[in-house]
């Protein structure tokens, strides 16, 4: 006889397993986390900052209440540690992007973040690994899935060979869409970017903690040690590119460097909804802030979203007319 | 020690040169030496076998982390690679403890940084061109020469070690089968009268890409040694890096004293070294006994032989015992310390037992050495059936031959090299059968057993030069210098649970093939025009209506407002969802905004750093 669950959570990243175990824990819902757990060895192939890269107040009202809750949520599973004060610095080179700059630091300010000159203090950065153990989610690895998105219907879930009935399959990151949705159920809003990370040996100091270059498509956070983390969109010049923002010296040796694909959005938007005919539940474009943003998307999958977070994913929507939501691309690379 | 010259099995040395006794001096010491000895085997022989300390944990010195050597006429060159030279007074290269010209039995460095290569940024001397390069000169290796240049190519083959023939003596012969020793013997000699054929020894290959490797070589003429960068042109290239013997995991296996089985092997049957006089063993197969009894046939005391595995059965633990060994069946070593060493049964009371010997050989498990073929591009993936990482993927004109590729038996070695040649050259290549005769009625290796862990001692992954430590904290934490780690290392993680064995492929690549350093530059993005007229960028469209229009707003005819600056009409409480417009233009005074096209008002709040600031449409 096989188990059902009301959710089945595809994903490794924080906001999947804060999601599932919101939905297990104070939604009440049986809950099925698809993941194996990440080690903590692997080069980060993102970094959790509490920063919208947007400039649309509803985001920023949705992303800064999300983040309060998040981090009391964080308080009481013994995680509050995980999360560090950070002075995040954005470095514009093109006129365009420098304006952009200046809008999100208008709205930054005014929903209470210290911004001055495209700094950004006491940013709240996700440092550590959230454990589902105590979730009551129900963890199982990917290995064990079976996955049918074949034909136009609903997609459907075998465990260990066995069927399972789900209310609701959700791809929560990157990389369970990518495993997971097939090429040719892609909707045109989303697409598959190269990524490189890279670690750097120990370097000269850097400006602040976390540095983003949009119009470079580099992304740096220096470690204790003085070595750097990079993360660098698309394919081309992914090497010039990143030791032009790095303050040497050089050469600079890499200890160690990985390939991997993100997803963007076209509209830089967060594209957050159902897609046809799978019936698959896609959580994308969210950038670096995704991880913070778990108590919003639990109340909606869960039915209680405010009337405020409602609109604000009835306006993300993958079919929604999104131009009135366009925002700041997160790549540009 | 040096073992006696006549010790039994070569144990005295078959690449010294007795009638040729040496002195040099290594950091002020005097070091006595024989001709055919390296600086490192020679230091070893002396008695010295610490390399210094990580803190305050003594680091051993082995053939797998030595340091640089450099004299007044010697540039920076590994240690274990440059011949011992009458008279030379070399130094090691890093950092050192004020007493380093001491009599303690240690080179006295500290080890927290240790310096990279030299060569490893120096432009090739010159470029060697050839149809293959064969990369390790084990019996793979050498099958695959001379297989390649039988068929008239040219062939280049690099081996890193001072001789031929790799590891394969160290498992001796099965059955009726060749010796390694003859079969080394008859490829070399083959390879000698080929006209086609270039061997390099003492040769280290750096760098592996499409078509060019790079390799550093120590090259010795007379009494002269220095160093070179050779850059190699080979469409096609056979990978027979070997393998490994790891390190297994326990507080102390670091220490001096404590050395590999394949490390003890090649000290004793190549120098005639043995670091000390006395030695226990542990192992998990059974070629740790068939070293055993050779070491105590060459005369080191053996205090024992530990194993992993419960009764195992095996035709070298009944030689073993037939010679008085004492074996003991289920145990592992827990710490080495100061040639204090503790065994513990593997199952179960915790009641341990310690030793005193002079060293602690460890026969560990085997991890392919894929270091290479990472920097080629291939893959990486874990087998549990062999608790190692295999290659996976397929790279263009590039092959896996030997114990790199798995292959245990030297006779599937040998078919592999020849394989491989016919994988690059588009021939076919013959089925290769890895099974050894006899082998089905012995008791095969044991898993590796890692000992608890000690507050005092760390344990090490393994014995290369990346010094990764096993984390106290357990899963979930990342392993002390884990970016650094090597292929051993990220096996080992796997072994102990700190990774995910779905992750271990990934992990290993990305630290496998990092990349070329990273050089200095000013790249920039190319410049783009500032919207321009009433152009509205996409992540504004619709904020303010769908027909929103340009004003220039003023207060006075000094204050500017800058970019991103919100503007409210008068009265409304200043919160970014309330405001009907944005400073999006600087001007000469005030701003120019963007405002709700349906918005009559011509008065406004606009939200400053410095507080509210009226403003009003200024008047053409």
């Amino acid at each position: 006889m096989s188990k059902g669950y009301d959710f089945a959570i595809f994903g490794a990243s924080p906001l999947a397993t804060l999601l599932a175990g919101l939905l297990a824990y104070d939604h009440g819902r049986q809950v099925l986390l698809i993941a194996d757990p990440p080690s903590a060895e692997r080069l980060p192939r993102q970094i959790d900052i509490a920063l919208p890269f947007a400039t649309r107040p509803q985001s920023w009202r949705l992303f800064r209440e999300a983040e309060a809750e998040t981090r009391a949520v964080l308080g009481t599973i013994d995680a509050a540690q995980h999360l560090v004060p950070r002075t995040v610095e954005i470095v514009a080179d093109r006129a365009g992007t420098a304006i952009a700059l200046a809008h999100m630091s208008e709205m930054a300010r005014a929903f209470g973040v210290d911004a001055r000159g495209g700094r950004f203090h006491r940013v709240t950065r996700l440092e550590g690994e959230i454990s589902a153990r105590d979730s009551r989610a129900q963890m199982v690895g990917p290995a064990a899935i079976g996955f049918d998105l074949t034909g136009d219907r609903p997609a459907r879930l075998t465990v260990s060979g066995e069927a399972v009935e789900v209310g609701q399959l959700v791809l929560a990151d990157d990389a369970a869409i990518l495993a997971n949705l097939p090429e040719r159920q892609w909707p045109s809003l989303l697409a598959a970017q190269a990524m490189t990370a890279t670690l750097t040996s120990p370097a000269k100091r850097l400006a602040a903690p976390v540095m983003r270059y949009p119009d470079r498509g580099v992304t740096l956070a220096q470690r204790a040690d003085g070595s750097v983390l990079g993360l660098v969109d698309g394919a081309d010049s992914v090497e010039i590119r990143l030791a032009s923002c790095l303050p040497g010296p050089f050469p600079l040796q890499r200890r160690a460097t990985t390939h991997f694909q993100r997803v963007i959005t076209s509209d830089g938007a967060p594209a957050i909804g159902r897609l046809d005919p799978s019936q698959l539940f896609v959580i994308a474009g969210l950038g670096d802030a995704g991880a913070f943003t778990a108590p919003p998307l639990a109340r909606l999958l869960a039915g209680a979203s405010t009337d405020a977070e409602a609109d604000w994913f009835a306006a993300h929507a993958l079919t929604a007319d999104r131009a009135a939501i366009a925002d700041l691309s997160e790549s540009v690379a | 020690m040096r073992l006696a010259a006549d010790a039994a099995h070569q144990f005295g040395g078959i690449e010294l040169d007795r009638s040729s006794p040496l002195r040099f001096k290594l950091n002020g010491r005097p070091i006595d030496a024989f001709a055919g000895d390296t600086v490192l085997t020679a230091t070893l022989a002396a008695g010295i076998d610490g390399y210094g300390t990580l803190g305050d944990t003594p680091i051993g010195l082995s053939d797998r982390f030595a340091p640089l050597v450099t004299a007044k006429s010697v540039p920076p060159l590994p240690m274990e690679l440059v011949p011992a030279v009458d008279g030379v007074e070399f130094t090691s290269v890093g950092r050192h403890k004020r007493k380093w010209f001491g009599r303690e039995p240690t080179l006295c460095h500290r080890l927290e940084t240790l310096p990279d290569a030299p060569w490893l940024r120096v432009e090739p001397v010159r470029t060697l061109e050839t149809d293959l390069l064969v990369i390790g000169g084990g019996v793979a290796g050498l099958a695959a020469a001379d297989a390649a240049a039988a068929d008239g190519h040219r062939v280049l083959l690099a081996e890193r070690h001072p001789w031929l023939g790799g590891d394969a003596r160290y498992f001796g012969p099965v059955g009726d089968d060749e010796t390694p020793e003859a079969v080394i013997a008859r490829l070399v000699a083959q390879l000698k009268v080929r006209s086609n054929v270039t061997v390099l020894t003492r040769a280290d290959v750096f760098g592996l890409q499409p078509g060019e490797a790079r390799l550093h070589r120590v090259v010795v003429e007379g009494n002269a040694v220095r160093g070179e960068v050779v850059a190699v042109r080979a469409l096609r290239v056979v990978l027979a890096t070997g393998a490994v013997q790891r390190l297994p995991v326990f507080p102390g296996n670091r220490a001096p004293g404590v050395l590999t089985a394949i490390g003890a092997y090649h000290l004793a049957k190549r120098y005639g070294v043995s670091v000390g006089p006395s030695a226990i063993v542990a192992t998990q197969s059974n070629h740790g006994y068939r070293l055993a009894m050779r070491l105590s046939d060459a005369g080191v005391k053996i205090g024992r032989v530990a194993d992993t595995r419960i009764h195992p059965q095996s035709r070298f633990i009944d030689f073993a015992k037939a010679a008085g060994l004492t074996l003991a069946s289920g145990q592992y070593p827990v710490a080495a310390e100061g040639g204090r060493i503790t065994l513990a049964h593997t199952e179960g009371p915790a009641a341990s037992t310690v030793f005193e010997a002079s060293q602690l050989i460890v026969s560990g498990p085997w991890q392919p050495d894929l270091s290479l073929w990472m920097l080629a591009g291939g893959g990486i993936r874990w087998t549990p059936e062999r608790n190692a990482l295999i290659a996976s993927g397929q790279v263009p004109q590039v092959a896996i031959a030997g114990s790199a590729a798995g292959y245990r038996s030297m006779p599937a070695c040998l078919t592999s090299g020849v394989g491989a040649v016919a994988q690059v050259f588009g021939g076919a290549a013959e089925p290769i059968d890895d099974a050894e005769p006899g082998t089905a009625y012995e008791t095969p290796d044991g898993p590796t057993l890692a000992a608890p862990l000690s507050p005092e001692l760390p344990s090490f992954l393994d014995a290369g030069r990346t010094l990764a430590v096993r984390p106290a904290q357990g899963p979930g934490k990342p392993t002390a210098r884990a970016h650094a780690a090597a292929l051993g290392d990220v096996a080992a993680s796997v072994e102990l649970g700190l990774i995910a064995p779905a992750d271990a492929g990934a992990i290993a690549e990305e630290r496998g093939a990092p990349g070329a350093d990273l050089l200095a530059s000013a790249w920039r993005p190319a410049p783009d025009p500032a919207p321009a007229g009433d152009e509205v960028p996409a992540w504004l469209a619709h904020r303010f209506g769908d027909a929103p229009k340009r004003v220039h707003l003023i207060v006075d005819a000094q204050r500017r407002f800058a970019v991103g600056t919100l503007i409210y009409p008068p009265g409304t409480r200043p919160h970014p969802e309330s405001a009907i417009g944005v400073i999006v233009e600087t001007a000469a005074v005030g701003g120019i905004g963007l405002i709700d096209g349906a918005s009559e008002a011509d008065r406004f709040v606009l939200e400053t750093p410095a507080g509210p600031s009226p403003a009003r449409i200024a008047r053409p």
